[in-house]
C-alpha cells in the first residue's frame, strides 16, 4: 500500500482520509484511482488544476508513496 | 556537530582586537547554530542598559548549521543584533553566497562590538583576519562600494561581501546590509548599528571544507528536490494573471483552507515572489492605501503589477547558494523613465505591495527604480514604503503641509513626488530626515495627531500580509521579538507546511469559516507556536522561509539535519531546539526593557473601523487575545509573555547561559 496526501477543495467530503488527509491506495494507484477513491469526477478535477507534487497531471499518471495532490493552484508570503 | 565549524569571531573595534573563540558542544547540540548560536551569545553579551549604537552593542553575522552540506535551500545568511528600531531583539536575513563564506573562514558566526575611530572593513581568509582602512569606501553605495572591494581585495576568486549603503553609514534606523549587488538583510535597523560602528563592510575569502555526517544521502535528498522543483515549472496556460483570478476566488470564498505547498514550487521558481502581488491584492492580504484601502481602490493593479511584466524583462535567473528554487532575477531597466540603472534584483513582492498598491500608486517603473535606489543605498524597502504612505495620509489630512515637505506634494499614487521624498529619506533632507527613521519617530516629530497613520508594531513597521485575514499572522507580528515581521508564520504558511507531519503535537490545519477562525482559538495558539519554533530551527539551520512555504513533505528540513549531523533526532526533538531559541529572543527582549506581551497592532490594522468592502470586510480581529493562548502554549507568563521560570529549566536553558 502507498500513502498520499489529497488536498480537497472546501466543501468536499474528505471521509475517505484520514485526520492528516492522507489516503491509502494499492501500490500501483494511479490519479484517476485517488479521484475515484475521493468521488472526484475527472472533469472536475481538471478544472481545479488537479496536481501532484505542485505538477498538473493526467490522470494516468502512476502515484508514489508521499505524494500530495491538491486542487487549487496557490502561492502565499513574499 | 560535524557540519559547524565550532568556532566564533570576536572583534572588538575600539581596541582593534580580533580572537577566534571556541564554542562549547552542548550550544550546537541545544541550539544548533545561526540564530541560536547568535541569540546565546547576545543574550550574554550585551548588557541590559546597552545603546543600539553604541560600542557595548554586538553585531553578529551567523551562518547556518546546514549551511555547506548540500542541503537545500540552505544558504541564508543572518544579522542579529539589538535593534535601535525596536530597543529589543532585532535580526535580519539574506540570501546569496555570504552564508558559507563564515564558515569558510572557519568561524560559524562573527561578532562584533566597540566602535572604531574611522571607517574600517574586516577582511578574513584562512590565514588573515584583520581591520583594514575604509576612507575610501565611506560615502560609496553598496554596489559601487562592493565593486570596487572585489578588486581591492586581491583575490583571484572574489570574495563575499556584506557591506552597508549611505543610508546605514547615516544611521537611518530602517537600514539594512548589503551583499552581491544590492541584495539586503533589511529589516531591524541592522545597518544603523553597523554605521555606529564605522564598519562599512565585512569581506570573507576563505576556502575551508565544511563537513556533513553523511554526504550520500545529502546529495540523495538534495537530488530529489531539485527534481521536483524542475518538474513543477509552470505550465504555458499558467500567466501571471490567473493568479489574480484565484486570488478574487479565494477572497470570495467564505471559508479557508490549508493549500498544498507543493503549489507554491512552480510560482516562486518562475517569478520569484512578485508572483504573489496580484493574488495577494484579490484575495485580501495586501494592504492597500496605508492599510486602509481595499481592492477597490486598485483595480489596476492586476494589469500593472502583472507579474509577467517584471518576467518579460528579466536578463537572467539566479539561485541563493545550495537552492533549487531559484527564486531570483536580474531585470533589465534600460529605458526607464527614471535614473540610468541599467539592472536591478527582481523586486519582491513585499517590495512590489509597498511602493505599489500601499501608495495607490499605478506606475510599476517607478518601483523598479525605487527598487534599485533602496538596494544601493542600504535602505528597508518595507520600513520605507511604511513611512512613505504615512507622510502621504499626513499631508492628506493637512498635518504636514507643503512648508514641511520641502514643496513636494505628496499626493496618493504622485510617483514622481514619492520618489523624491524617498530620495530626500537617504540623503537625510529636510522632511526625509524623519522618515529616515521609521514612523514612530516621525510620528513623534510630527505629533500625536499623526500616531494613527504611523504602522508600526513595537518600532517597526509591518510586512505587508494582513492580519485583518489571518489572525495567526497578527499574533506573530505582535508576539515575535523582532515584532512585525511577516516570515515567521500565518494561518495560510501554516497550511503549506503541514508541520503535523513532522511534529506530533502540531495540530492539523482544517478548512475553517472565515469569521470563525478570526475568534481567539486554542487551536491557532498551538500553530503559532509551532510555526514559531519551525522559523528558530529554519534560522538555526541556515534555511530559507520559501523552503517552509513548499512543504515538509518537499523541503526535508528534519532529515536534512539528521543527514548533516548523524544525530537521528525526530521533528519533536528539533522543535524543541526551536524553542529553544526562541525562549533565549523573549528573554533578550525581557533583559532589555521590551516586555513581549506589551506589544499592539495599529488599531487600523485590527480593523478597528472595520474596512467597507472588499475581503475583509466587516473583519474585526483581537490578536492580544488570542496571544494569550500563544503564550500558555509557550509556557510564558500569559500577562507579561516573559518566559516562565520552570519553562526554562526544563528546556536547560539556565545551563546554557553559564556556559
Amino acid at each position: 500500500m502507498i500513502r498520499v496526501r489529497v488536498l480537497l477543495p472546501p466543501g468536499w467530503s474528505r471521509k475517505m482520509l484520514d485526520e492528516r488527509y492522507w489516503l491509502e491506495l494499492k501500490d500501483d494507484a494511479t490519479l484517476a484511482d485517488a479521484l475515484a477513491a475521493v468521488r472526484m469526477p475527472r472533469p472536475l478535477a481538471k478544472a481545479f488544476f488537479v496536481s501532484i507534487n505542485g505538477t498538473f497531471s493526467s490522470s494516468k499518471e502512476k502515484l508514489n508513496d508521499g505524494d500530495s495532490i491538491a486542487f487549487f493552484p496557490i502561492v502565499t508570503s513574499g | 556537530m560535524k557540519s559547524c565549524m565550532g568556532y566564533i569571531a570576536e572583534v572588538d573595534l575600539t581596541l582593534g582586537k580580533i580572537e577566534k573563540t571556541e564554542i562549547p558542544k552542548q550550544i550546537y547540540d541545544q541550539l544548533l547554530s545561526g540564530k541560536g548560536l547568535g541569540a546565546w551569545y547576545l543574550y550574554k553579551n550585551i548588557p541590559a542598559d546597552a545603546d543600539p549604537l553604541g560600542p557595548d552593542n554586538i553585531l553578529g553575522f551567523v551562518s547556518g548549521a546546514l549551511t555547506g552540506t548540500n542541503a537545500p535551500i540552505c544558504g541564508r545568511w543572518s544579522i542579529v543584533t539589538k535593534s535601535p528600531l525596536t530597543g529589543g531583539w532585532g535580526d535580519a536575513n539574506c540570501g546569496g553566497n555570504f552564508s558559507p563564506a563564515i564558515k569558510r573562514c572557519g568561524v560559524d558566526a562573527i561578532f562584533i562590538k566597540g566602535v572604531s575611530k574611522k571607517p574600517v572593513y574586516l577582511f578574513m581568509d584562512d590565514d588573515t583576519c584583520e581591520l583594514r582602512d575604509a576612507s575610501e569606501y565611506w560615502g560609496l553605495d553598496a554596489i559601487e562600494a562592493e565593486e570596487r572591494l572585489f578588486v581591492d581585495a586581491g583575490k583571484v576568486k572574489k570574495p563575499s561581501v556584506a557591506l552597508i549603503g549611505p543610508a546605514g553609514e547615516q544611521l537611518s534606523l530602517i537600514s539594512g546590509v548589503c551583499n552581491e549587488g544590492g541584495r539586503i538583510a533589511a529589516r531591524s535597523g541592522v545597518g544603523a548599528v553597523m554605521g555606529s560602528k564605522r564598519l562599512k563592510a565585512v569581506v570573507l575569502a576563505g576556502s575551508q571544507k565544511i563537513a556533513c555526517h553523511d554526504k550520500k544521502a545529502m546529495n540523495e535528498l538534495s537530488k530529489e528536490l531539485a527534481k521536483r522543483i524542475k518538474k513543477a515549472y509552470p505550465a504555458g496556460i499558467m500567466k501571471g494573471s490567473t493568479y489574480g483570478i484565484l486570488g478574487a476566488a479565494m477572497g470570495a470564498l467564505p471559508a479557508s483552507m490549508p493549500l498544498d505547498g507543493s503549489m507554491n514550487m512552480g510560482p516562486l521558481s518562475k517569478w520569484g515572489s512578485s508572483v504573489n502581488t496580484v493574488l495577494a491584492i484579490k484575495k485580501g492580504d495586501g494592504p492597500i492605501k496605508n492599510w486602509g484601502g481595499t481592492p477597490r481602490d486598485v483595480k489596476w493593479a492586476t494589469k500593472n503589477y502583472n507579474p509577467d511584466r517584471l518576467f518579460e524583462r528579466e536578463l537572467n535567473k539566479y539561485s541563493c547558494y545550495s537552492c533549487s528554487l531559484g527564486c531570483g532575477a536580474v531585470i533589465n531597466l534600460k529605458g526607464l523613465a527614471y535614473g540610468n540603472f541599467e539592472h536591478t534584483h527582481k523586486p519582491e513582492y513585499e517590495t512590489i505591495q509597498g511602493f505599489g498598491p500601499l501608495l495607490l500608486n499605478r506606475n510599476l517603473e517607478s518601483v523598479l527604480y525605487l527598487n534599485e535606489l533602496l538596494n544601493r543605498a542600504g535602505m528597508d524597502t518595507i520600513s520605507a514604503a511604511n513611512s512613505v504612505a504615512y507622510a502621504i495620509e499626513c499631508y492628506e489630512n493637512g498635518l504636514i503641509d507643503d512648508s514641511q515637505t520641502n514643496g513636494l506634494k505628496l499626493n496618493w499614487g504622485a510617483h514622481e513626488d514619492i520618489i523624491k521624498l524617498v530620495e530626500k529619506m537617504i540623503a537625510r533632507e529636510g522632511i526625509g530626515d524623519k522618515l529616515a527613521d521609521g514612523v514612530k519617530k516621525a510620528a513623534e516629530y510630527f505629533g500625536a495627531a499623526t500616531e494613527k497613520f504611523a504602522m508600526h508594531v513595537g518600532g517597526q513597521e509591518p510586512g505587508f500580509h494582513e492580519p485583518r485575514l489571518d489572525l495567526q499572522l497578527g499574533v506573530h507580528f505582535i508576539t515575535e521579538p523582532s515584532p512585525g515581521k511577516h516570515t515567521i508564520g500565518s494561518g495560510g504558511d501554516y497550511g503549506n507546511m503541514a508541520l503535523w507531519d513532522v511534529c506530533t503535537w502540531a495540530p492539523v490545519a482544517k478548512v475553517e469559516n472565515k469569521k470563525a477562525a478570526r475568534k481567539p482559538n486554542e487551536g491557532c495558539g498551538k500553530a503559532s507556536a509551532a510555526s514559531a519554533y519551525y522559523a528558530m530551527l529554519i534560522d538555526g539551520a541556515g534555511g530559507c522561509y520559501y523552503g517552509k512555504l513548499i512543504g515538509t513533505n518537499n523541503w526535508k528540513l528534519i532529515s536534512y539535519l539528521n543527514a548533516a549531523t548523524g544525530w537521528g533526532k525526530s521533528g519533536d526533538e528539533y522543535m524543541e531546539i526551536g524553542k529553544r531559541i526562541q525562549m533565549l529572543r523573549l528573554m533578550f527582549n525581557v533583559k532589555h526593557g521590551v516586555l513581549p506581551a506589551s506589544l499592539e497592532l495599529p488599531k487600523r490594522i485590527e480593523g478597528r473601523p472595520p474596512l467597507k468592502d472588499g475581503p475583509n470586510k466587516g473583519a474585526t480581529i483581537d490578536p492580544n487575545e488570542q496571544a494569550k493562548y500563544h503564550w500558555k502554549e509557550l509556557g510564558c507568563d500569559v500577562a507579561t509573555g516573559a518566559p516562565l521560570n520552570e519553562t526554562l529549566e526544563a528546556l536547560g536553558i539556565n545551563e546554557l547561559l553559564e556556559l
